[in-house]
């Protein structure tokens, strides 16, 4: 009995503290949320906490408006998009390779494995980008130099390896090239794998700002993130509508605050109503990088 | 002759191999070692019109240049310190929260606190540190508005304040980090032989003692590779929270070696000095990170790569 209710104790203290860390976690964006809706005279009484005063949305409104919101969009899912299809080919290719024995194997393994250890720095990597192979104000600037990552090659090879040799060699003696036992045996048993590691480039991918801040001087060349940055961090106001004295007056409008806090929640939105539902996989590939190579 | 003729005969099953592996070695071979070859420029009086061939040798000019800077040694300190908060405030908090998740009976509850604690690993820097200058804002930010409400506390501009911010660094940090850590320690404690608590119940241990005999030195193993492999991290703090959070107000305790070097490497355009700093640095970072796996491999049997 005395157990029991012990237990029922515990379970309550760490119930609690539980709860407090979710608190931690969602009340931040709750006040950008509510602060992003609500009206712009509540806003600028700086009296909105975890819940909204007045609904506004005008906010959204202006900012889907605008083609450089939309033209982040765009060019944030189409570098999202490529970079991972071309990233996913080249790691899974080369893990392909690695799982195999051939000729001169250990030195370009260390060739590989170096590049995880020691780099040239940022000058050497920025004179080359702009100066040697003039990728300024191109789109490939902002991926192709991390487009190789030799730690998933690893973990991708280690996949492959644990893949059963009986199916390849099957196939081997039906006449399949390397090619084909890649496509149709390899690739499909490691289907979890590449989905996981998949998702991590994806998200990184979604996530670049700064290379089009190093690499970019063009308006219509920013991700979703970098233009995200300028709104908050820039105060880029160009592109405010009414961020004059008019827009606290008039309830209806957005605020600059308004604004700001909109353009987080928007830009956040895509990731936060996806990753419930991919969650596991990046637990899965968190966990697969940690088993020893 | 003889290496040609090897070659030669495993050709029909080393070129297909090549072939797959040759597109990734290409991006190493230009986005990697060029930058490293590149780093000549750290030794010279690099000028972009008359290239790396053409430009002044200076030897060891530009690394007496920083180590004799005592803005070099305040970005180094910086990190460094920084880097030890984020050790010692931020090492624990995934492991009690990991610990505390898994004791959790409500199966329900307990996925979807694990749930929300990952939200802010999704979410980029940009999206954080926003939050973060809205939350901590002297105008109508959560925390100010709370401490004026609780408190009568008058609104304080934290991110500008000196003796702040640092841990809002950390903090922020945790807050991003602390969900996925805990990962590795879930996944160590449900490797842990549960008739062990069983045994330890039958003998009367609470719950307290359950943990600190049983759970604890069930996850010692990762919690130690994951420390040694944080220490071997200690001269790197990424660069985007930092240059997000900071503003020339708090450069004294805030400014750290990544955005040191795109100050003085991009915006002020220094290529020799930076690329003999940014060498310095990846060198000592070789090391460290070095030694630090092969400890972790050594103490646990167990590392990264």
């Amino acid at each position: 009995m005395k157990r029991n209710r012990g237990e029922f104790a515990f379970q309550a203290v760490d119930a609690f503290f539980m709860t407090v860390v979710v608190l931690l976690v969602i009340l931040p964006f709750m006040h950008i949320a509510s602060i992003s809706v609500s009206s712009s005279k509540a806003v600028s009484s700086l009296s909105v906490g975890i819940f909204p005063k007045g609904f506004n949305l005008s906010a959204y409104i202006e900012i889907l408006k605008q083609g450089i919101f939309i033209r982040s969009l765009a060019n944030t899912v189409l570098i999202t998009v490529l970079a991972t299809v071309l990233s996913l080919t080249v790691n899974v290719m080369a893990a392909y390779g690695f799982s195999k024995e051939f000729y001169a194997k250990k030195p370009v393994t260390y060739a590989f494995v170096i590049t995880m250890y020691f780099s040239g720095g940022l000058v050497p990597s920025y004179i080359l980008i702009t100066k040697w192979l003039h990728l300024n104000n191109s789109y490939l600037a902002f991926f192709l130099p991390s487009l190789v990552n030799v730690f998933y090659i690893i973990i991708i090879r280690s996949q492959i390896e644990a893949v059963p040799a009986s199916l390849s060699e099957a196939a081997i003696i039906d006449g399949a090239s390397e090619y084909q036992v890649l496509l149709h045996i390899t690739i499909p048993a490691i289907s979890a794998t590449i989905a996981a590691i998949g998702m991590f480039t994806a998200l990184a991918m979604w996530n670049i700002w700064y290379p089009v801040m190093l690499y970019s001087n063009k308006r219509e060349m920013w991700t979703l993130q970098y233009f995200l940055r300028a709104v908050v961090f820039e105060k880029y106001i160009e592109y405010m509508p009414n961020s004059s004295v008019s827009a606290v007056s008039d309830a209806e409008s957005a605020s600059p605050m308004n604004f700001q806090n909109a353009a987080i929640i928007l830009v956040a939105l895509p990731i936060v109503s996806i990753y419930p539902f991919v969650q596991k996989y990046f637990v899965k590939g968190i966990l697969a990088g940690s088993v020893k190579g | 002759m003889e290496k040609s003729a090897k070659i030669r005969f495993k050709t029909s099953r080393d070129i297909p191999i090549y072939l797959l592996i040759l597109p990734a070695f290409l991006l190493l071979v230009v986005f990697h070692y060029i930058p490293i070859y590149g780093i000549i420029m750290g030794f010279q009086k690099f000028s972009p019109f008359k290239g790396i061939m053409h430009s002044e040798w200076v030897g060891l000019k530009n690394f007496q240049y920083f180590i004799t800077d005592e803005n070099f040694w305040r970005v180094m300190r910086n990190t460094i310190v920084i880097n030890i908060y984020q050790l010692v405030m931020g090492f624990p908090v995934p492991i009690a929260f990991a610990i505390f998740l898994n004791e959790l009976t409500m199966t329900r509850y307990k996925k979807f606190v694990q749930t929300v604690s990952y939200l802010p690993y999704f979410i980029s820097w940009v999206v954080a540190a926003g939050i973060v200058v809205s939350v901590l804002s002297p105008d109508g930010g959560l925390l100010n508005n709370a401490l004026q409400r609780c408190f009568g506390i008058e609104p304080v501009y934290f991110i500008t304040k000196e003796k702040y911010f640092r841990s809002i660094v950390v903090l922020s940090n945790i807050w991003k980090g602390f969900g996925m850590s805990a990962v590795y320690y879930l996944a160590a404690l449900t490797s842990i032989d549960q008739c062990l608590y069983e045994a330890a119940r039958i003998d009367g241990a609470g719950r307290m003692k359950q943990i600190w005999h049983i759970t604890l030195p069930g996850i010692k193993t990762i919690a130690i590779v994951l420390l040694v492999l944080q220490i071997g991290s200690i001269m790197n703090i990424g660069f985007e929270q930092i240059f997000l959070l900071y503003n020339p107000i708090v450069y004294n305790v805030g400014d750290v070696i990544s955005t040191y070097t795109y100050r003085l490497g991009i915006e002020q355009a220094r290529y020799s000095l930076t690329t003999a700093i940014g060498f310095t640095q990846s060198v000592v970072n070789f090391i460290l990170v070095y030694s630090a796996n092969m400890l972790s491999r050594k103490v646990a049997g167990w590392s990264l790569w």
